[in-house]
């Protein structure tokens, strides 16, 4: 569950112990083992992932590492869908807010 | 290396719709919660198959008797004493007064005159019993005297009604036992629980299954799953989607 509201100094996480990735073609299929729950994720959710995996990230210092991670510019994927992404993702638990003490 | 160039911009070009898509409001992430969906509606979904046929005795204070045993109907529709106690005594599963619901309950019924000054050990009596035709008593069962098991029925026993009672205080009839309503499953009976679970999740029990399924809940709220009742581990898994 989202515990916003979060501001633009978030920072966010994805905790990859905590799921299982299957690639299949253009789509990632991921078991959350927290949840039970198991997602479907394309290229643009995925590469989110995987920059929050690598390091705590706000969203603006993660954006341009997402565009280039997916190879594509601004044009093609507006920020606002990368930042309703986040929240999705936020929403279903695969990436959570870094509380301020971590 | 023109096609090579070709497919990549096919791929980017599917990308880009894929994220106007997502720009228009589309999710990009899926959620499948099957797997937990799953384990809920299977706690309802189970089904009970019990392989032998078996019956339910029910008698007018509620009380039940879960056996295979026979039990034959007089020609007056009601059932032969020895045949209820002989069921009674081999239950599998016995519940005790009020353990059944009133509409599953049997009617009242007919009574015959009860004299408690009756002498038992009289001809007439003698002839009686062995010319009652519920053929519950032999010859020898009277004439081996008091003790017997058997033997209690030969002693008038009346009700504040002035009605005969059986050794279970039970009104005898002129022609078998009233008292008692017997519901008859056959082999391979099949009932599933959740088909008697409403939505607002409490049970709505109806019909020959509801009885089987009311007794099934009471042994299940008792012993849980180490029970030996048929099916108990699927009645105990809807109770607990239930939250009961």
């Amino acid at each position: 569950m989202p515990a916003g509201p979060y501001s633009d100094q978030t920072q966010w996480l994805a905790n990859k112990d905590q799921i299982i990735l299957r690639q299949l073609d253009d789509a990632t299929v991921v078991f959350h083992k927290t949840s039970g729950d198991t997602h479907v994720l394309n290229f643009l959710s995925l590469a989110i992932i995987n920059i929050l995996s690598n390091d705590a990230e706000t969203f603006n210092s993660a954006a341009p590492k997402i565009l280039l991670e997916i190879g594509m510019e601004q044009d093609d994927c507006p920020i606002q869908l990368i930042k309703d992404t986040f929240l999705q993702l936020d929403d279903v638990g695969l990436i959570v807010p870094r509380v301020a003490d971590e | 290396m023109a096609k090579k160039n070709s497919n990549s911009n096919r791929f980017l070009e599917q990308r880009r719709q894929l994220l106007k898509l997502g720009a228009a409001g589309m999710p990009m992430v899926l959620t499948l919660r099957a797997s937990a969906q799953q384990a809920v509606i299977s706690q309802l979904r189970c089904a009970i198959t019990v392989p032998n046929s078996f019956k339910i005795l029910v008698d007018d204070a509620g009380a039940a008797w879960v056996g295979s045993g026979s039990i034959a109907q007089t020609s007056s529709g009601n059932y032969k004493d020895k045949d209820i106690i002989a069921f009674q005594e081999s239950a599998n599963f016995i519940f005790p007064e009020g353990s059944v619901a009133a509409s599953y309950r049997p009617d009242e019924c007919e009574y015959e005159t009860c004299d408690p000054d009756d002498d038992d050990d009289d001809d007439d009596d003698l002839l009686a019993h062995l010319s009652d035709d519920t053929g519950t008593y032999s010859l020898n069962d009277y004439l081996a005297g008091s003790g017997d098991e058997d033997d209690a029925h030969s002693h008038t026993q009346c009700d504040d009604d002035g009605h005969t009672l059986d050794e279970h205080d039970h009104s005898i009839v002129t022609n078998g036992v009233c008292g008692y309503a017997c519901y008859e499953y056959s082999r391979n009976y099949e009932v599933s629980p959740g088909d008697y679970v409403t939505e607002g999740g409490s049970w709505n029990l109806a019909g020959d299954d509801g009885l089987y399924l009311s007794l099934a809940i009471q042994y299940a709220e008792e012993n849980g799953n180490d029970g030996v009742w048929p099916g108990v581990s699927c009645i105990v898994s809807v109770l607990n989607y239930l939250g009961q």
